[in-house]
């Protein structure tokens, strides 16, 4: 096979948001998860670019590195996340996040899998040629629908365990966010307000 | 099988542009010679001059702004560094890459080194899709010319609040807050007030709007005046996104120091000083792409005197119009600079969000309207 540059530089960008993935679930503080994973967007939109969808790009560019980040990080700036949930340790780690770790690993291990599928195997012609979409509606046709068949037919457990993964991530979030606070140290008015009574001031 | 159908600018543009390769700048030079030189010659060397043309114009333009802010304050300006201190802004810099590198104690080493760099590398790479010439002199000719530049300037929110939040300081996190939220309300008033000579040309091309004002008049003339509304609503919105007087919230020296940019010194502070007038530069040169009819010299449409068409194409003709306009621009930037007022950061997002977007939702249904009311329209 010939040595493609746009193939070497698809390579370094993988390896690129592999690596923010991984810094952004070691990362001490939430903020700095957090622009790991703004860094891992922009990664996204690189490889839009390098498969010729201009579109794509800008959409994720502006509307998740831009828009969707600046939410996160005013969340992340007004959570309190001062106090790591476990011990800075590797086993302190682990044992936080084993359930996340082995959804990940099922996650990419399927990955992995059909990527090096589609890669190695001639059976998926119609993904190497998205970026030249026909000239004619019947040319464009058949490359949509051999992608659809591809997407839902092949990647339909993917999305699935990305459901899943999403979840975890909201339940992490949330349970990141709440505050548990001694009942006792709250000021009058907040009990009130707890209670669902008007508080007058 | 029947041809997807086009848009109408990408005929025109082949007809245009004919058999001439845009990827080559200069090679119209040597058409019809037996001089044959390699495309990479060319490329490299056009990579040179454009990037020779913007350093020059960055070193230049904050001496020309800080020259006029001095006249119309009764001031002189600077005067010692070179001929009339023109050399003052080079001076500047070199002082301040010889600075010691410092960090606040306590500050985030990463982020506070990735806010500087993202948003200087955004901000160098949205210069591609700006063409200087009909005669393939740009970096990148994208079918979303328009929308690439603005998806990469939606990177400095998070990263301006980012760069804030790693200074281990209260003045640049509020900075980095304020800096944030004036960001995002004023990008909405600047895609909205084009959206309508989007809808017009049916591209989000430079040179293909470029070419449709050549061919029907510039359109900040055009539209009963609504043209010339979006014009002011897009110029308006890009002083606030370049967090200029009297937009500079983020910045408000009396209470916040320097705002997101307080704990940042020597080649950091260069490097976002540059960002700043490159931001100014681009956001002048959209204004001119939009609405002032681009590397355009002249704003009748191209029919009226068709001899006049040669010299508006010739290429050094178009790319001084572009740097004569973009300069008229830093100087009224310069003007607002030195004449307003600070906003209050209520005032300033009401404006946004309750003037700045239906006026200009209302002047992009005008251009939608068409032909009826058209200045340009009514004349032929």
């Amino acid at each position: 096979m010939a040595f493609d540059f746009t193939q070497f530089i698809f390579f370094f960008i993988a390896v690129y948001i592999l690596l923010c993935i991984v810094m952004v679930l070691r990362s001490e503080k939430v903020m700095q998860s957090a622009y790991w994973l703004i860094l891992m967007l922009i990664g996204v939109s690189i490889l839009f670019l390098l498969a010729n969808s201009e579109i794509l790009f800008v959409f994720q560019l502006s509307i998740y590195s831009g828009g969707i980040a600046v939410l996160l990080l005013f969340a992340a700036v007004l959570t309190e996340h001062d106090e790591l949930g476990f011990d800075n340790s590797l086993l302190g780690f682990v044992r936080a996040t084993f359930s996340q770790f082995i959804i990940y690993v099922i996650f990419a291990a399927n990955m992995v899998f059909l990527i090096l599928n589609s890669v190695l195997d001639s059976a998926y012609p119609q993904i190497s040629e998205l970026a030249d979409v026909g000239r004619t509606y019947a040319e464009a046709w058949s490359q949509i629908t051999g992608f659809a068949t591809y997407i839902w037919d092949d990647m339909a457990m993917v999305i699935i365990v990305m459901g899943l993964l999403v979840l975890t991530a909201i339940l992490g979030s949330v349970k990141l966010a709440i505050r548990e606070e001694e009942i006792e140290d709250l000021s009058e008015e907040v009990l009130l307000r707890l209670k669902g009574e008007e508080v007058l001031t | 099988m029947a041809e997807i159908p086009r848009y109408w600018s990408i005929y025109r543009r082949k007809e245009i542009m004919n058999d001439y390769n845009p990827e080559v700048p200069f090679a119209f030079l040597f058409e019809g010679t037996d001089i044959v030189i390699p495309n990479w010659v060319l490329i490299s060397v056009a990579a040179l001059l454009f990037g020779a043309y913007i350093l020059i114009n960055q070193l230049f333009a904050p001496w020309v702004e800080r020259k006029v802010m001095a006249r119309m304050q009764g001031r002189r300006g600077p005067v010692y560094v070179g001929w009339r201190g023109i050399l003052q802004i080079p001076a500047d810099t070199v002082k301040l890459l010889l600075k010691e590198d410092t960090r606040p104690i306590g500050a985030d080493k990463l982020g506070f080194l990735l806010s500087v760099s993202v948003v200087t590398i955004a901000t160098i790479v949205s210069l591609a899709p700006l063409p200087f010439g009909r005669t393939g002199m740009i970096g990148g000719d994208f079918t979303i010319g328009f929308l690439y530049v603005f998806a990469l300037f939606s990177l400095f929110p998070p990263f301006m609040l980012i760069g804030g939040w790693a200074s281990n300081s209260k003045y640049s996190l509020l900075g980095g807050f304020r800096s944030a939220g004036q960001l995002i309300a004023y990008e909405i008033p600047m895609l909205i007030s084009v959206l309508g000579i989007i809808a017009v040309t049916g591209s989000l091309n430079l040179i293909e709007i470029t070419e449709f004002q050549i061919e029907n008049g510039w359109f900040i003339f055009r539209y009963a005046g609504f043209g010339a509304v979006a014009g002011f609503i897009f110029f308006i919105s890009g002083v606030a996104e370049t967090e200029r007087v009297p937009f500079d919230i983020p910045e408000d020296e009396g209470s916040l120091v320097m705002g997101p940019r307080t704990e940042f010194s020597g080649w950091r502070l260069a490097l976002l000083m540059m960002v700043e007038y490159i931001h100014l530069f681009v956001n002048s040169m959209l204004l001119i792409y939009m609405f002032f009819g681009g590397y355009d010299p002249l704003p009748i449409p191209s029919g009226w005197i068709p001899a006049l068409d040669p010299f508006r194409s010739h290429w050094i003709v178009t790319l001084l119009s572009l740097t004569i306009k973009a300069y008229i621009l830093v100087a009224v930037a310069a003007w607002l600079r030195s004449t307003l007022p600070r906003f209050r950061i209520d005032q300033f997002l009401v404006l946004g969000w309750k003037y700045l977007i239906p006026v200009s939702l209302a002047a992009m249904l005008a251009m939608l309207a068409g032909p009826e009311v058209d200045v340009f329209g009514w004349w032929n």
